[in-house]
């Protein structure tokens, strides 16, 4: 009813693909926050290149996306953040034009439409170019709809060259159109499972591309899915769990990033969970400061005896200490409460949402290595062969200084 | 999905694209069971029906439709009969259309001069009318691929001519250049003359160079020999290697046994370099890597896009039980110099950029591990410290179980260039053998000076890259209190 879920690229169509399986597994009453009622997803797939999307369609099962709502390029974008957001050079492109006339017929389907969620990635051509030139259009369509933006940052290690580039754009332009944007760091969701699975003797432990998009999505599930606490006496959910999410987590207009933490996990206590979920947490810099978070948003799902609320306090407690919550904010805490569970199997979850401030370190480092790599002058021709002059790099490195700027204001009091 | 067309030129381009189409055949047809005309076959080879006179072609559709006769994309240019007539002879005639051959009679004479002007005037029409056809049959054509030779007279100087001339009239079509470079002792004594006159088309022209050189590839081949002798003689191989597995093999093609010729494996291993390359953009995988990104995310500078080629593992072994070391030792392999299509070292040199094109069952963590534990002891350059594109195919290539191409740009290349500018020097200081260049009409003397011109600059720019090797990263500056 409220939403339309926007996956741009082959990293938002892989994560996407994960997000949709999970929903149709819950199949009950409040399907319709995701699906219309002839039973088609509110989805919009996008991407450069065939092959990832005829993959879901494959995995997926097919009859529940709409024909008109995929949207496929032949070419790629090639990594270009700058191809991306401007096009073919002959403007021979129209996947940008296609995408937003099949976004505008899934809101008009919309009962109430409330507002978008992009999932995209940071680095790639498509993720970040059509992406970042998708969140514009839309700020401009709907000015007054939510947009949240999914956004999956590569592995510092480096994925491609040009990753710095097009983090730093994109995440430019996030800041400016979109209202939250929820971060994920491939470094981080590996070394999470690669500390969860034991390794083969004589191997290594082995994390597929498939598990860190499943856990991806898990997380993202635990946020975007209807919560008891959320619905209102009728008994059938209004779909205002993204747009919650932002109210609660973004207390200022500079400050918009959102980190998730999901631990899922059968027959233990909701203290031992919680203790696990910020065991994964990354607490400390590398020059050993304490991160702060400024709100966070506690979802608990699969609670069938309803022993949760009874926890809250201590609950509480364990995450001011953990996530080192601000001092001046007075309620840094909202508990959600879910009784269905995610998986089939009734696992009782719990998903922590926070504006926390080791969002900075990924910052520092796409603006530090962007600015190496520019004062080099290494690869500006292919972004100038596109359209994007020295003028979009200058303004992005100062937008993203000033988010940084910005979060360290606001974790000093 | 793209297409792309295969432009072979010259003696030994078209030797390296009759492998290459073997190996096309080979890696298709033990991929696709059901005999389906799909996405990943029409990137090389069109559906044709052959009962009509001019063959008609069937688009992939929703590609369930059988394959009826497959065509290659490619256009075959040669100016001696020979190489081109024992491929229509063999047993890949049939893959080849007559009207994409364009032969003369009598060859160029090792001669840049008579292939680039001569025969570039003459067979100019003809050669865009052919390439036209092609590329108006392609749905949407991504690149072309030139392959051919530096130092012969057709390879050289037709394949740089059509470089030219795909640039004037596709400019938006990628062109990546599989060039052959002379080796040291090189049997055309005017070869570095060919080479240096062709490099300067290259510079300008293309948009992406994977040097090869023979010397290496007869270390490669010799080493692949060495660990199995057996494999050498083509007998059942009871040893160690696994039959079939070695790049150099054509194990599998059509051309069988007694057919081979004794440059094959040669050009078996740079055929599958090709293959390796465009895997990711023909199949389907968890990282796709499309050919337009090769060439952004390896190509900081517009004239420096030599890219360093090698691959890994050279043959597989037979034993059931592989460790997980061994996908760990692949990756170790790929840097050393043996394993490099050019004799050159790049583990002492700068890398500007370094893309890893896995296939097969291989994980991301796997890839991520070995990219920790390479960096230290690989020199890149300060601002693109991680300057590494990673690239995973779920398709493993035909014969092992998973596979590595790693194309690197890297300034080890200079040193290659640097030869072969002192062996053009060594012979224009004498103006030796320029009369028969001169002769020809268009040519002139200053594209001699002007070529050594344009390999010097280029040389100087890779020289210049690596004197940066030991810079730190500088620090940025401190933010000042005005």
């Amino acid at each position: 009813m409220s939403g339309v879920v926007l996956q741009v690229g082959q990293c938002g169509n892989q994560i996407g693909q994960h997000v949709w399986e999970t929903v149709l597994k819950n199949n009950d009453r409040n399907n319709h926050v995701f699906c219309h009622f002839d039973g088609k997803l509110r989805s919009v797939n996008v991407d450069s290149e065939p092959k990832v999307v005829r993959t879901l369609l494959k995995n997926c099962k097919s009859g529940k996306f709409r024909e008109g709502n995929i949207i496929l390029g032949k070419r790629g974008k090639g990594s270009n953040w700058a191809l991306g957001y401007s096009g073919s050079i002959d403007n021979s492109d129209v996947v940008i034009q296609d995408t937003m006339d099949a976004h505008r017929r899934e809101t008009e389907r919309c009962d109430s439409y409330s507002g978008t969620i992009i999932i995209h990635s940071l680095s790639g051509g498509t993720g970040s170019g059509v992406g970042s030139r998708l969140c514009e259009l839309l700020r401009d369509e709907y000015p007054l709809a939510y947009q949240l933006s999914v956004c999956v940052a590569p592995h510092s290690t480096g994925e491609s060259p040009l990753q710095h580039y097009n983090c730093l754009l994109c995440l430019a332009r996030l800041q400016r159109y979109a209202d939250g944007i929820i971060w994920f760091d491939n470094d981080e969701v590996m070394n999470r499972l690669l500390k969860a699975t034991r390794a083969p003797p004589g191997g290594f432990s082995n994390v597929t591309l498939n598990a860190m998009n499943h856990h991806i999505s898990s997380a993202l599930c635990g946020v975007l899915c209807p919560i008891d606490s959320l619905t209102p006496k009728t008994g059938v959910s209004l779909g205002m769990e993204p747009w919650e999410l932002i109210r609660s987590v973004c207390p200022m207009p500079a400050n918009k990033f959102i980190h998730v933490n999901h631990v899922s996990e059968r027959k233990s206590s909701w203290i031992d969970i919680a203790k696990n979920a910020t065991n994964f947490l990354q607490q400390r810099n590398q020059d050993g400061q304490h991160y702060t978070s400024l709100s966070n948003v506690i979802v608990s799902r699969g609670d069938p005896t309803g022993s949760f609320p009874s926890h809250i306090n201590a609950i509480e407690e364990r995450i001011k200490k953990c996530y080192n919550t601000v001092s001046w904010n007075p309620y840094p805490c909202d508990f959600w409460i879910g009784k269905r569970s995610l998986s089939k199997t009734d696992k009782p979850s719990l998903t922590i949402a926070s504006n926390y401030s080791s969002v900075i370190d990924l910052l520092q480092r796409v603006v530090n290595r962007s600015q190496e790599m520019y004062n080099a002058g290494a690869y500006l021709h292919w972004y100038q062969k596109y359209g994007c002059d020295k003028e979009y790099f200058e303004c992005a490195f100062e937008s993203v200084n000033n988010v940084i700027a910005s979060y360290q204001e606001s974790i000093l009091s | 999905m793209t297409q792309s067309i295969v432009v072979q030129v010259g003696q030994c381009g078209n030797q390296i694209g009759f492998r290459f189409w073997d190996l096309a055949l080979r890696e298709h047809s033990s991929l696709n069971k059901t005999g389906l005309y799909d996405d990943a076959v029409s990137s090389f080879f069109r559906n044709v029906d052959t009962r009509y006179s001019d063959p008609a072609d069937i688009p992939v559709g929703h590609g369930l439709g059988k394959i009826k006769d497959l065509k290659a994309r490619a256009v075959l240019i040669d100016m001696e009969e020979g190489v081109v007539n024992e491929i229509m002879k063999g047993p890949l005639r049939g893959v080849f259309d007559y009207k994409q051959l364009i032969t003369d009679v009598s060859g160029a004479g090792n001669n840049w001069a008579i292939g680039h002007k001569m025969y570039g005037a003459k067979y100019k029409e003809e050669i865009s009318e052919t390439i036209r056809r092609a590329a108006e049959l392609c749905d949407c054509l991504q690149c072309f691929f030139v392959i051919h030779s530096m130092g012969g007279g057709t390879g050289s100087g037709l394949g740089s001519f059509v470089l030219n001339l795909l640039h004037e009239e596709y400019p938006d079509i990628y062109r990546f250049v599989m060039a052959v470079y002379p080796s040291h002792e090189d049997d055309v004594i005017t070869s570095p003359y060919n080479s240096v006159l062709a490099m300067r088309q290259l510079t300008d022209n293309a948009d992406c160079v994977l040097p090869v050189e023979n010397q290496a590839l007869v270390d490669i081949v010799n080493k692949i020999n060495q660990a199995n002798p057996k494999l050498a003689e083509r007998k059942s191989s009871r040893g160690h290697v696994k039959a079939g597995s070695a790049i150099s093999t054509g194990d599998g093609g059509i051309v069988k046994g007694k057919d081979e010729k004794p440059f094959d494996s040669m050009n078996n291993i740079a055929a599958n370099v090709l293959l390796n390359m465009t895997s990711s953009a023909r199949f389907e995988g968890s990282l796709n890597v499309d050919l337009n990104e090769i060439t952004m995310n390896l190509v900081p500078f517009p004239k420096m896009h030599y890219l360093v080629t090698s691959q890994t593992p050279l043959y597989s072994v037979s034993d059931v039980h592989i460790p997980p070391r061994r996908l760990d030792q692949m990756f170790s392999d790929a840097f050393s110099k043996d394993h490099q299509l050019i004799k050159a070292d790049p583990k002492h040199s700068l890398y500007l950029a370094c893309a890893l094109m896995v296939r097969g069952k291989v994980e991301v963590s796997d890839i991520r591990r070995n990219i920790e534990r390479l960096q230290s002891s690989l020199k890149f350059i300060h601002w693109n410290r991680d300057g590494w594109k990673t690239g995973l195919c779920n398709v493993a290539p035909v014969g092992q179980p998973y596979s590595l191409l790693t194309i690197a740009n890297n300034t080890c290349v200079h040193h290659t260039f640097s030869g072969l500018r002192d062996r053009f020097v060594k012979l224009y200081k004498r103006k030796a053998h320029i009369h028969h260049y001169t002769h020809v009409d268009n040519m002139e003397i200053e594209d001699f000076s002007e070529s050594l011109e344009s390999l010097t600059s280029v040389i100087k720019e890779y020289e210049t890259l690596e004197k940066q090797i030991n810079n730190p990263a500088p620090s940025l500056p401190r933010l000042q209190v005005i």
